[in-house]
Order: C-alpha cells, then sequence, then structure tokens
C-alpha cells in the first residue's frame, strides 16, 4: 500500500473534499433562498 | 397514487424533504459497506498491486458522470416539449453533481494514470470526451443562470443538455472506436472480468453515489422551488420553509 499510497490518498481525499464542498454549497443555497423567502415576506408586510 | 400530482412544485417540495435524508443515509451506508470490501476484503491486484484500488472511486463517478447527464437532458427534453417547471428545475438541480463527479472522475483517472501509464493526463479519446462532458456541465450551468428570467435559462440550458448528450455515446464508445491508452470496459451487461469483491465493492460503492446524486438534487430542488416560488401563497405560508 505504501508504494502506491499517495495516489490513493490523493483520489479519496479529492473525493471526499468535492463531496464536503458540494453539500456546504447545498446548505449555503438553502440559506440563502430561505433569506429571499423572509425578503418576500416583509416587502409584503411592509405593502 | 397520482405520480402527476408530484409533478408540481407546490405538492413535490415537502416530498423531496422527507426523502433527502433517506437517500443521504443509504448513500452513507453503502460507502461505508463498499470501502470495506474495497479496502479490507478485496485481494490486492495480482499487475497493479494495491493503486488498483483507485476503481471503486473512479469507475462509479465516471458512471454517475454520463447516467446524471442522460437523466438532465430528459428533464431537458421534457421541460422543452411540455414547458413543465419542474423538469427544468431538476435538470438545473442535477448539474452541479454532475459536474462534480465528473470532476472527481477526471482527477482520480489522472491519480490512477500516472503510476500505470506513467502520466497524469494524456489526449486520449476517453479522457477528452470526458473533459468536453464536464464543459458541457460548466456550460449548461452557465447558460441556465444568463438570463435575467429564468424560464429563459431553463429553455436554453435544457437545449445545449438535449443537444450535448450526443456526447455520452462518444464518451461509452471511444475505446472501441479509437485506439486508446484508456483501458475497455471491465464490466458489461453479459459479465465481468473483474474478482468478484472486486465487482461487489465497485457496485456498492456506485450505488452509494446513486443515492448520493438523488439526495444532493433532492436538496438543491427544494432551493431552487423557494427561489423560484418565493412570491406565490404556498410558499409565504410555509411556516418554517
Amino acid at each position: 500500500m505504501a508504494e502506491h499510497g499517495f495516489y490513493l490518498a490523493m483520489s479519496y481525499a479529492a473525493a471526499a473534499l468535492a463531496i464536503v464542498a458540494e453539500l456546504i454549497a447545498l446548505k449555503v443555497g438553502r440559506a440563502r433562498a430561505l433569506k429571499h423567502v423572509e425578503e418576500e415576506r416583509e416587502l409584503e408586510a411592509q405593502d | 397514487m397520482n405520480f402527476f400530482y408530484f409533478s408540481s412544485p407546490a405538492s413535490f417540495y415537502p416530498l423531496a424533504g422527507r426523502l433527502a435524508p433517506w437517500f443521504f443515509a443509504l448513500a452513507a451506508l453503502l460507502a461505508a459497506g463498499g470501502l470495506y470490501a474495497g479496502f479490507v476484503v478485496a485481494p490486492t491486484d495480482a499487475v497493479q498491486g494495491e493503486v488498483y484500488r483507485v476503481i471503486f472511486i473512479h469507475v462509479p463517478t465516471a458512471w454517475m458522470s454520463m447516467f446524471i447527464y442522460f437523466v438532465m437532458a430528459c428533464y431537458g427534453a421534457l421541460a422543452l416539449a411540455f414547458n413543465s417547471r419542474l423538469s427544468a428545475m431538476m435538470a438545473r438541480a442535477l448539474a452541479p453533481t454532475g459536474a462534480m463527479f465528473t470532476f472527481v472522475a477526471l482527477w482520480t483517472g489522472a491519480f490512477w494514470g500516472r503510476p500505470t501509464w506513467g502520466t497524469y493526463w494524456v489526449w486520449d479519446a476517453r479522457i477528452t470526451s470526458e473533459l468536453v462532458l464536464l464543459f458541457l456541465y460548466f456550460g449548461f450551468i452557465a447558460l441556465a443562470n444568463a438570463f435575467e428570467d429564468p424560464r429563459r435559462g431553463d429553455r436554453a440550458a435544457s437545449l445545449l443538455a438535449v443537444i450535448g448528450i450526443v456526447n455520452l455515446p462518444i464518451i461509452y464508445f471511444s475505446v472501441q472506436w479509437w485506439n486508446t491508452l484508456h483501458q475497455g470496459s471491465s464490466v458489461r451487461l453479459t459479465g465481468s472480468s473483474m474478482h468478484v469483491t472486486m465487482l461487489t465493492s465497485m457496485l456498492l460503492m456506485a450505488l452509494a453515489c446513486w443515492m448520493y446524486a438523488i439526495g444532493a438534487a433532492l436538496v438543491r430542488v427544494r432551493s431552487i422551488i423557494l427561489e423560484r416560488e418565493r412570491r406565490t401563497r404556498w410558499v409565504r405560508a410555509l411556516g418554517a420553509p
């Protein structure tokens, strides 16, 4: 395993990193959508 | 059960919210099983040694990169043909996950290629057409967000997705049509040349990627629905969306 450990580690670490990055992006996207819904509610409350 | 009931964003939104955690949980379980079988149970390859274990992430992500594009193009075609809002939203929701899998497939391929072929990259037909797939995903995402009116973005991006589907058979058959450095398929519908534990690990990982992709698309489509429908009564009526 040691001989090719670097290539295995780089492959699996990149995959894990990509998944974590996507999960964070999903969370950020959801928070942004909720914020926009809230802004819309406030706009309507003002009208 | 009337499935057309769930073709409306208002009906699909709560369903997606209930289903997504189950798909993520299934993905985690399958990935744990696949990695255990791949790293602990599966034997060392007689020719490549340990480095062949990249296969358990490379092949499933490569499969998913093509499969997600196919599903995305189908949703795009539905959106173009029937002007259905949810189909266009699903196509948008799938694109980033498809791009992520394509990137991982290319990256892991590079780190598998270096010790086996002696190079990280070669302009081989299979690898180049997979890179074109990544650019198609980027193009879809850019085009979908290029218009102020999201419905116009949907139509333009859907058209690109449908046209881009021509790249899928090129990726799949590239190893047969051209003399490539990339090896041919180890798994076919008629059988496999792999050891049964290797094949099981790879299929478990493929299922894990599949479940993850569905979970991620469901979470993303919920955000898209909220953004698009935020002026509608049903979204404003949501207590804690």
